[in-house]
C-alpha cells in the first residue's frame, strides 16, 4: 500500500497449528481464515483479504533443478538477513500504560 | 481497487496441505497434541483492546492492537514473542553450482519449495523454513512471501 510491499512477520501466537502473522507496517494481524487467502483480522488493515499463489513444491532440489536449470537458490541466514527482533517492530509501547 | 491492492501487496504461498503448519506438531503422536492457551496479558486500554506482543513489564511491553478483531485473540496458542522466529526478509540468492551450498549442507537432495514465475525460479530449503517461517521476497517486481 502506497507504493510500498507488505512485509509480514511472526506474531508468536498460533490458532489451530497455523501461525498468525502481522505485517510491519501498520501492526494488523493476520490469519488464514479461508483456505485460498490471507486475511487481515485487526488493525487499520482489517477485513482486506491477500489470495495464496498457486501452491508450491516441495521436491529435492535437485528434482526442482530439473524442472527449472536457472534456478536461483536462496543462501541461508547470515547470507539472507532476517528481521531486527522487535526493533522494527511498528506498534511503540504505550507511553501513558501505568503500572 | 482489487488489481491495484494485489500488484502492490504481498501474495502468500502456502503449503498443499494447507496452511502455515506449526513444525513439530504433526505425526509423531498420531493426533496432533493440543497446543496450550496462551497465559499472555489481553488488555483494554483507552478504548482499545491490546494484545501482548513482546516485554516483560509494562514499560517496555509492546502490543498488537486487536480491538474489534474478527478472531477472539483469547482462542491463540502460544505467545512466543514477536519476531522470536525472525522472518528472512532481505533473502538473497545464488546459482545453485555456487561452493557456498556445500559448506553450507544444500545439495541436490535437500528438500526445497520450489516457486516459479515466467522465468525466474527460486528455491527455498525447508530447513531454512523451518527455523524462519516466512521469507519476503520478490518475483518480477511484486512482492511474494513465502510462507511455511
Amino acid at each position: 500500500m502506497d507504493g510500498k510491499p507488505v512485509v509480514f512477520g511472526t506474531t508468536g501466537y498460533t490458532k489451530d497449528h497455523i501461525f498468525v502473522l502481522y505485517d510491519r507496517t501498520t501492526g494488523s494481524v493476520w490469519y488464514p481464515t479461508e483456505r485460498e487467502s490471507l486475511q487481515a483480522i485487526s488493525g487499520s488493515k482489517m477485513g482486506e483479504k491477500i489470495e495464496f499463489l498457486a501452491k508450491p513444491e516441495k521436491m529435492t532440489l535437485g528434482e526442482w533443478r530439473a524442472l527449472h536449470p536457472e534456478t536461483q537458490v536462496m543462501l541461508p541466514p547470515p547470507y539472507s538477513k532476517v528481521v531486527h527482533q522487535v526493533d522494527e517492530f511498528p506498534f511503540a509501547a504505550l507511553e501513558t500504560l501505568d503500572d | 481497487m482489487k488489481q491495484k491492492f494485489l500488484s502492490l501487496l504481498a501474495v502468500v504461498l502456502f503449503l498443499a496441505w494447507g496452511g502455515l503448519i506449526v513444525r513439530g506438531q504433526s505425526g509423531r503422536y498420531g493426533a496432533r497434541p493440543m497446543a496450550p492457551p496462551h497465559n499472555k496479558p489481553i488488555i483494554e486500554h483507552e478504548g482499545k483492546t491490546l494484545l501482548w506482543a513482546s516485554g516483560r513489564n509494562r514499560k517496555d511491553t509492546k502490543w498488537f492492537d486487536v480491538t474489534g478483531a474478527k478472531i477472539d485473540p483469547h482462542k491463540f496458542q502460544y505467545g512466543i514473542g514477536v519476531d522470536r522466529i525472525p522472518s528472512v526478509d532481505k533473502p538473497m540468492f545464488a546459482p545453485a553450482d555456487d561452493p557456498r551450498f556445500e559448506k553450507l549442507g544444500i545439495s541436490d537432495s535437500t528438500m526445497v519449495i520450489g516457486y516459479a514465475d515466467g522465468d525466474e525460479a527460486k528455491a527455498y530449503a525447508v530447513n531454512v523454513l523451518d527455523r524462519h517461517e516466512l521469507v519476503n521476497d520478490w518475483f518480477r517486481g511484486k512482492p511474494v512471501t513465502v510462507g511455511w
